[in-house]
């Protein structure tokens, strides 16, 4: 999957989760500060990437503030385990 | 002395309607809501029909976001919350001394079906982190507290189909212990799930008439075979009498009277000659300082089962005497909505007063010989006095609350 593909798929289910339109998310959009998100939308943010990208260990989604913040996560999840 | 409590909202989502001109209507026409479910699968159901609000909009109340958050049962009480609220003029009062208490008699019900029946097991669960907060028995109070800015106390109620009932009551108490000045009480409740259905007709509770859902809920009535299954909400807006008085508010009426007593007896069935209920009709004649023969009109829990009918007119009996007071059951056209309709029932009562009118009890042909109960099919005048609703819970327990007309 390619790192474009990636930010595609998050900024889609941010939309849904947060209720706005995907066009209101871009990569370095501030998740919390711009869009409201608490703890709650965060925790069905992450459940949608484990959904999508397997089980992440905690601590590695903690600090996560933007689109591009949990790309990068991902992508080396997927590097780590070979993907 | 303590403080006397009036009502000065009014707030419903109910089968019959969203306010209280529409339930009142449909209350006189006594035409029952109760409709072959069509909005899910009900072919393998045993019972395939219920009393179901239609059309529920939530966008005037809730964003999108707030309103995935939450299951339908406390979507309903945030939306008849408000409308209590607005109808109530949005008092002044401090959001500190403010509370809500909320009444369900189960919570997430929907939510949980959807989720679980049909997972094969539990390694295969993929819930979602909103799945917790939205079957909460406490949701539909934070609902309600964080749209309307509630910050006194905050409560939920379950004592299944008292809840309404006994939401108001603790509601009343708040108002006269001076916990709060303004007190948003009442419940809902969304139950009509596969389920829910299938789980009540295995207890045998509910009226198995599919080919006549019309016709399915007929309480005190003879030929009655149990209650049909409903949804709704309904909460009123409670504040000193003095104090509405004093800043000019419209009064609906006076909560004069609270009881609240429990069988001890069975999980499902009531105590025998309705023991507990007769106890528990005392009870709030005593706390409204009311004789028997003061009360104008009694509007019966009536889900027209066998069980409950009996032993509430039993307990009717024995209190006002056979036959000695106009008594009506709101179900046969609503239905039974559960931990809701305690809460519906007692705007039912209000509206009663300022209408003087028993309205009648649906379906009601041949009234069961054993309920020595006067209930009739159609409507009657009441003079202008105080007017009883009961309520009574799975489990035994029972609720009482006596409206009195505003001074």
């Amino acid at each position: 999957m390619t790192d474009d593909q990636i930010t595609d798929v998050l900024r889609g289910h941010c939309a849904r989760v947060l209720g706005v339109s995907t066009a209101q998310i871009n990569p370095h959009t501030d998740l919390r500060e711009e869009l409201d998100a608490d703890s709650l939308d965060f925790a069905e943010l992450y459940a949608a990437v484990e959904d999508e990208w397997g089980t992440f260990a905690d601590e590695t989604l903690q600090r996560v503030r933007t689109v591009a913040d949990m790309a990068a996560v991902i992508r080396r999840h997927l590097t780590a385990v070979g993907g | 002395m303590r403080p006397r409590v009036a009502v000065t909202g009014l707030g419903l989502r109910t089968p019959a309607g969203a306010g209280p001109k529409e339930l009142w209507n449909a209350l006189l026409a006594g035409r029952s809501t109760a409709r072959t479910i069509t909005s899910f699968d009900v072919s393998t159901l045993a019972v395939r029909f219920a009393c179901q609000v239609p059309d529920l909009d939530v966008s005037a109340y809730l964003t999108d976001r707030q309103a995935r958050r939450l299951d339908r049962a406390s979507l309903l009480a945030v939306c008849a919350a408000g409308d209590a609220l607005a109808d109530a003029g949005h008092p002044r009062v401090p959001p500190e001394r403010r509370a809500v208490v909320a009444g369900s008699s189960f919570c997430g019900t929907e939510t949980y079906e959807s989720a679980l029946l049909d997972t094969p097991g539990a390694g295969a669960l993929r819930l979602s982190p909103i799945f917790i907060p939205k079957i909460m028995p406490n949701a539909g109070a934070a609902a309600i507290g964080m749209r309307y800015e509630i910050r006194g106390p905050s409560m939920s109620v379950v004592t299944a189909c008292a809840s309404g009932a006994h939401a108001i009551g603790e509601g009343v108490r708040l108002i006269r212990d001076g916990s709060a000045d303004l007190v948003v009480a009442g419940a809902g409740d969304a139950n009509v799930t596969p389920g829910m259905l299938h789980g009540f007709s295995r207890c045998r509770a509910l009226s198995g008439r599919n080919d006549d859902p019309e016709a399915a809920c007929r309480p005190f009535e003879a030929d009655r075979d149990g209650f049909v299954l409903a949804e709704g909400a309904a909460f009123v807006v409670l504040e000193r009498l003095d104090e509405a008085v004093r800043r000019g508010a419209r009064v609906h009426a006076e909560v004069s009277g609270y009881g609240r007593t429990s069988d001890a007896h069975d999980l499902t069935a009531p105590a025998p000659g309705g023991e507990g209920a007769r106890r528990c009709m005392d009870a709030a004649l005593a706390d409204a300082g009311l004789a028997p023969e003061d009360i104008v009109h009694v509007n019966a829990h009536g889900t027209g089962t066998e069980l409950n009918d009996l032993a509430e007119a039993q307990a009717i009996g024995r209190v006002f005497g056979p036959a000695a007071v106009p008594v009506s059951a709101t179900k046969g056209v609503t239905g039974h909505a559960l931990g809701a309709s305690g809460a519906i029932e007692a705007v039912a009562c209000v509206l009663a007063i300022a209408e003087c009118t028993a309205p009648p009890t649906a379906n009601l042909e041949r009234l069961d010989p054993r309920c020595d109960i006067d209930a009739s099919p159609v409507p009657r005048p009441i003079a202008r006095g105080p007017v009883m609703s009961n309520s009574f819970g799975f489990g035994g327990h029972n609720a009482t609350l006596v409206f009195s007309p505003a001074p």
